[in-house]
């Protein structure tokens, strides 16, 4: 749910917005190309998946984004770091073997 | 603009914020390109720790195939990716995926690879963009092969708890 959620530009557009801080309805569908109706639609997905939650005071529903939801994506994305790390940790060890190569057949590239 | 009500969204943005890290390499700019340039060469260092490579396709060319098959105890996927930029020694872009068994993608990649000369060594700059698509599985490859202590328990509860929450 959560990816699917996040899956869309105008919801990721969404996201960007409200990690800037809470933000009204109105707000977060102005720079979209979309009806206010449907920038409901995208905002209603979002809370389902549990990364905004909203709130109406009077006549304004104002959005904020869920820090749980987005603490999952770091560690998610802290995963990608380590493993880039260690694949660049692999890749130097192997750079000694073909520099190693590279002394007796060097090639052109 | 007001402050995020529990102090804790510290980061500007999610998972459109893209990965960027670099390290400085002990070996020659010509080399650590040459080690992205052919199946044989990949194979040897790009896949996760425990992941066997069944098979491998690196075509350096614009247009031209970048793909693993992995297999680890736990899993297998595909890496399928694309050469989409290329500058010899300087500058490699990959459009990737990563494909469970059934050919479902997981997320997509976009990766940029920049390549500098740093005194004796290579300095690589690795900037990778990715767009999340299934998440729960996203989040089993996050974890399963690796044993990255903490950060696999962590996974691994993550997981569960996404995958009970979804049921």
């Amino acid at each position: 749910m959560l990816l699917r959620a996040l899956a869309d530009p105008a919801r990721r557009a969404m996201i960007e917005r409200l990690a800037r801080g809470p933000a009204p309805v109105s707000e977060l569908a102005r720079p979209l190309p979309m009806s206010l109706p449907a920038a409901m639609q995208h905002l209603g997905i979002l809370e389902a998946a549990g990364l905004v939650r909203s709130k109406k005071e009077g006549r304004v529903r104002t959005c904020a984004i869920e820090p749980r939801a987005l603490s999952q994506l770091e560690q998610w994305l802290g995963a990608r770091r380590t493993e880039w790390e260690q694949r660049l940790d692999r890749l130097d060890a192997y750079l000694d073997t073909l520099e190693n190569e590279g002394e007796t057949h060097d090639t052109s590239g | 603009m007001t402050q995020a009500a529990d102090g804790t969204a510290g980061s500007s943005s999610p998972e459109v914020k893209p990965l960027k890290t670099s390290r400085v390499l002990r070996a020659r700019r010509e080399t650590v390109f040459r080690a992205w340039s052919s199946a044989e060469h990949v194979r040897r260092w790009f896949a996760p720790e425990g992941c066997e490579v069944v098979e491998a396709a690196v075509e350096m060319r614009v247009g031209g195939k970048f793909e693993l098959y992995m297999r680890s105890p736990c899993l297998e996927n595909w890496l399928r990716g694309t050469f989409v930029e290329i500058v010899p020694n300087t500058r490699l872009v990959l459009d990737m995926r990563i494909d469970d068994s059934d050919g479902k993608t997981l997320f997509r990649a976009y990766t940029e690879l920049d390549f500098s000369d740093a005194g004796t060594g290579t300095r690589l700059d690795v900037t990778q963009t990715y767009t999340l698509i299934d998440l729960t599985k996203a989040w089993m490859i996050a974890g399963a092969p690796q044993g990255w202590g903490s950060t696999l328990d962590n996974l691994e509860q993550e997981a569960s708890r996404m995958e009970s929450s979804a049921a």
